[in-house]
């Protein structure tokens, strides 16, 4: 297998990328995970 | 809040071990369009998530903007499963005025505590709902990962159908294409 250099244009290709699935999965999934917390009426805006 | 990314990021780790640099080029060539569309969307979510006021209007607002997006890239592999999941998603979302419904049970399973139903839960779209007052209760967070994996996070019939969607779309997108073409570019 030949090897491929990753260059500064393919890395911020690669991070710009992923950067958009990831806000795809952020405006679309709504897991309810280990970080969320209970709401008190002081947490929690009106 | 992070159980997202950390999805994403074992399947880009467990595909990127499999197709090694040759992946990672391929990646980085995804050909999305619009892609402005979708960071939107995303920010779209904000006020819903942290200040829980208008959800229902913030979600609409946040389903166009991503519609556009997926309008735009109906082409790319998964795209149809991702669709699906935001449908499934987008329907349960906005039959409770704009929150997730989660399940108290799923949620005790994930925070290892008893949690009382209707409350809201800071930093996220969800809302600690029973079956007996949740719309479309089947379609909210109740699905829990089974052991040995560790329960991070209670998932939506939409959460797995999205993250199917976004693992096809970056399994089709590292297997294939000519790497070396894509990295002269």
């Amino acid at each position: 297998m030949t090897s491929i250099p990753m260059n500064g244009r393919l890395i911020v290709r690669l991070i710009a990328a992923i950067g958009v699935v990831l806000s795809l999965l952020y405006a679309t999934a709504a897991p309810s995970d280990f970080t969320t917390r209970k709401a008190s009426t002081t947490e929690v805006a009106p | 809040v992070i159980v997202l990314p950390l999805a994403l990021a074992t399947i880009l780790a467990a595909l990127t071990i499999w197709t090694g640099m040759h992946g990672l080029v391929r990646l980085a060539h995804l050909p999305l369009q619009r892609p402005v569309y979708a960071v939107l969307a995303c920010a779209a979510q904000l006020p819903n998530v942290i200040g829980h006021t208008n959800r229902s209007e913030w979600v609409v607002l946040s389903l166009g903007l991503i519609g556009v997006f997926c309008w735009q890239n109906r082409a790319l592999p998964g795209m149809r499963l991702i669709v699906c999941g935001i449908v499934l998603n987008a329907a349960v979302i906005l039959s409770n005025n704009g929150s997730m419904p989660v399940a108290p049970a799923a949620l005790a399973q994930v925070h290892g505590t008893a949690v009382t139903a209707d409350l809201p839960l800071q930093w996220s779209k969800a809302n600690v709902m029973d079956d007996t007052t949740a719309r479309l209760a089947w379609l909210g967070d109740r699905f829990v990962l089974p052991a040995p994996f560790p329960p991070l996070a209670a998932w939506s019939l939409g959460d797995v159908f999205l993250l199917l969607g976004v693992g096809r779309l970056l399994l089709v997108t590292m297997t294939r294409g000519r790497v070396h073409e894509l990295a002269i570019a």
